[in-house]
């Protein structure tokens, strides 16, 4: 036999036995009234009473009866409506919060009140802390993480330096270094980032933001954008500043994506008409150093990229550092353009004051296991007896396959990053090295 | 230290040890219960309570016309019933009503109250609200115990007659049926247990005896061999027959007594689960659970009653409960077979009601 018909079989043992008992009560005199009937299928009688029905009606077949007949029928019971008065309803109000306090007063709910209370001033401070703090704390832990990738005291000091910095990735050896652009008039505190590191705290940043609504930002950031295959000295970097809405700053992330696209210049003349003005751009190439959580899709949003009016530095490696080409393009709208082209133009204002001083004629340099002289605005290297018995080759710094062509010469490096030309003797060849895009005329 | 509290007859400062002060005690000993003392104290209190209810209950039947002493009295009485006293705070410096009293008092008819009262003291006015109101209800209890129509409508009129008709010895309006409404109840619940009452009382007094068929008596048991391996059977079978019986009633003493009516109630009277939870006021599965739980309580008392006094071996509880099982379908009716006809419900006669 299993549990189940065992189970079962108990069932019907009790019910006979039930069925067979003695009842102990049987007359009706000591049965109770009505009044303690109805008010016990309704749940109105007190417990004590309540306690001595049920231990009348366990052993009294009559009320037993009753009980069954009347659960039978129909009947509503355990009415809610409470006919009370208002006077007893607030007395009775009153007395439970007497009752209440008076179970305060019970030493164990004490430790319980405390946590509680404790519990809740916690968690109302730390929410104000973090309404209060919480951005501002963001950007400082934004700061923190890109310092953490350069020098803590380097500055640049001069145009060599800053370009370096700009053409080094946040991240790459030499420590990157920052350079404060002159915030324009026209723009309450633009700030300039490059390479990542932000001049501004996280707080100055937000507050600015919050003063200029349309063009809170500029932020110069340096990319590693140069082709692969090139010692990191000679990596191609390209750099690109963009203003940024005080949305897109507050949605600045800590480590930049790169999107890098065709330049929209069919889209963009005024663009296009600033490039060809400046007379030196290479490439039709924009870099988009889009931060962080702030990447729109650019690519298929010109007019997006127009309006945030992205204004584009490209220094086309270390070599041509000093002809760091800084273009302006002007978009729409008009007072956005503006605002973004006066401050670009005090940026290139003050990159030009701070060019590094020509060397004089008869400088000496080493690079390599070499030694040059500068005579003519030329490196010349003294290995060099007859150039002439030499094949020669030149090597534009204007032509896009520069990096790749002197991948052969990357340790005259320190040469290669100063605007003269250079001429040296490599592999049986002498290399040519200039700004120009032609050769020039043999004498 | 010694702490202080006040006598709840006088209010006076007293010893926390002793109840009542040596005054109030002392006309305690004369002959004065305590109980009638504090109700003298109890009625003043208790109007402060009841005049905003008696005021509800005037504009409720405006016609109807009760003093606000008879009122109180009879709604001190009511409490004094049901509330054991002290009924005033004793520990208050006012005289306030204790917490068990306003409890009681929230849960009151007032209006009911208001109205049975005027009946019972003659109001006419009062018994043609009753009857307009509560006629219909009298009526329809009346066919939900009755067999008949005119079982039902002989049972309401005999209802109303006594409702109305004084009863006891004295034979004063105040002593009448509806003078015993309470209403700690609702009154048509009050006039539907009045109605059951009545009937079930009819019942038991028409019951008759009913045979018991001799064929009915004869267990179902396997055939034995031999007379004397019948007779070992036979006793053995009897003597687990006891042991479980004494089991079982051994634990059926064991259960609290709400427990021992949700058992009577669902195995004896056949109440099924949906009206044994509007009872317990629980959801009918947790009603289902509250019964199977209180049947498994009951199997183990009986297995640890076995084990300990029969030193029944616990393998063979099984087989000891399948042979009382067979064994008291024929015992036990034999003694009890009164019993098994009580356990006969009302018959419905809900399509006869109109």
């Amino acid at each position: 036999m299993n549990r189940k018909d065992f189970d079962k079989d108990f069932e019907s043992l009790l019910k006979r036995h039930l069925g067979s008992r003695p009842n102990g009560i049987e007359t009706a005199q000591h049965c109770p009234d009505e009044n303690a009937v109805i008010a016990y299928l309704e749940g109105q009688l007190p417990p004590e009473v309540k306690k001595s029905f049920e231990r009348h009606a366990s052993h009294c077949s009559r009320c037993q009866e009753e009980l069954a007949a009347l659960l039978q029928t129909e009947m509503p019971l355990a009415e809610n409506s409470h006919q009370a008065s208002g006077s007893i309803r607030a007395s009775r109000i009153l007395n439970g919060i007497a009752a209440t306090l008076r179970n305060f007063q019970i030493w164990g709910f004490k430790p319980a009140l405390a946590v509680l209370l404790i519990t809740i001033i916690s968690g109302y401070i730390g929410y104000e802390v973090y309404l209060q703090k919480g951005p501002a704390s963001r950007h400082e832990l934004d700061q923190l993480m890109t310092r953490s990738n350069e020098s803590p005291s380097a500055r640049p000091q001069s145009s060599a330096e800053l370009r370096k910095d700009v053409a080094q990735a946040p991240g790459e050896a030499p420590p990157s270094k920052s350079a404060e652009v002159p915030s324009s008039p026209a723009i309450a505190a633009p700030r300039l980032r490059l390479g990542g590191t932000a001049e501004s705290t996280g707080a100055e940043h937000i507050a600015q933001a919050e003063k200029a609504p349309e063009t809170a930002i500029s932020t110069l950031v340096g990319t590693p954008g140069g082709p692969t295959g090139v010692s990191d000295n000679e990596k191609d970097t390209k750099t690109e500043m963009k203003i940024l809405t005080p949305e897109e700053s507050r949605k600045e992330s800590f480590a930049p994506v790169i999107v890098s696209e065709p330049l929209p210049h069919k889209q963009d003349p005024q663009a296009m008409a600033a490039i060809q003005k400046a007379g030196e751009a290479s490439t039709p190439t924009r870099n988009l150093a889009v931060a962080g959580r702030s990447a729109y899709p650019e690519s298929q949003d010109n007019s997006r990229a127009l309006k945030t009016n992205s204004l584009k530095g490209v220094t086309t490696g270390q070599s041509n550092s000093d002809e760091a080409k800084v273009t302006e393009a002007a978009g729409a709208p008009v007072e956005f353009g503006k605002r973004a082209k006066g401050t670009f133009s005090s940026a290139r204002a003050k990159l030009d004051s701070r060019e590094t001083p020509s060397l004089p004629e008869g400088s000496r340099l080493e690079a390599g296991d070499k030694i040059f002289v500068l005579r003519d605005h030329v490196w010349n290297d003294l290995s060099i007896a007859d150039a002439d018995s030499y094949n020669q080759v030149f090597i534009s710094r204007n032509s896009s396959n520069y990096p790749e062509l002197v991948k052969p010469l990357a340790a005259y490096q320190k040469l290669l990053s100063r605007p003269e030309d250079v001429l040296v003797l490599h592999g049986g060849k002498i290399y040519r090295i200039s700004s120009r895009s032609e050769p020039p005329e043999k004498n | 230290m010694e702490t202080e509290s006040t006598c709840p007859c006088c209010q006076r400062v007293i010893p926390d040890k002793q109840r009542i002060c040596p005054e109030c005690q002392a006309s305690v000993s004369a002959g004065k219960k305590l109980d009638e003392t504090l109700s003298d104290q109890l009625e003043p209190v208790l109007s402060q309570y009841s005049s905003s209810p008696y005021k509800e209950a005037q504009s409720a039947f405006p016609g109807v016309q009760l003093e606000f002493p008879v009122f109180i009295r009879r709604v001190a009485e009511v409490l004094k019933q049901y509330v054991p006293a002290p009924w005033i705070d004793s520990k208050s410096t006012r005289k306030e009503l204790a917490e068990c009293a306003l409890q009681f008092l929230e849960k009151l008819k007032w209006k009911e109250l208001y109205l049975t009262t005027a009946c019972a003291n003659g109001s006419e006015p009062a018994w043609l609200v009753f009857q307009s109101r509560y006629t219909d209800c009298v009526l329809k209890a009346a066919y939900g115990c009755s067999e008949s129509a005119s079982a039902a409508h002989e049972l309401a009129d005999t209802l109303m007659g006594d409702l109305f008709l004084p009863t006891g010895s004295k034979r004063t309006s105040t002593n009448s049926k509806i003078a015993q409404y309470q209403g700690i109840g609702s009154l048509e619940g009050w006039l539907r247990v009045i109605i059951t009452r009545m009937r079930i009382d009819q019942a038991r007094a028409s019951r008759k005896q009913v045979p018991i068929d001799d064929q009915d008596l004869e267990p179902h048991l396997p055939p034995a061999n031999s007379t004397t391996s019948r007779l070992v059977e036979t006793k053995e079978r009897h003597i687990a027959v006891s042991a479980v019986t004494q089991s079982l009633e051994s634990a059926f003493r064991q259960l609290n007594d709400e427990d021992r009516l949700v058992v009577e109630l669902y195995y004896l009277r056949q109440v099924n689960l949906k009206n044994l939870a509007r009872l317990l006021k629980v959801h009918e599965s947790t009603a289902s659970r509250r019964v199977k739980q209180i049947c498994r309580k009951l199997q183990k008392l009986v297995e640890r009653h076995l084990i300990d006094k029969f030193k029944v071996r616990p393998q063979e509880i099984q087989e000891f409960i399948r042979t009382a099982l067979s064994e008291n379908e024929v015992e036990l009716r034999k003694m009890f077979a009164e019993s098994a006809q009580q356990s006969r419900r009302f018959p419905s006669i809900r399509r006869g009601i109109p």
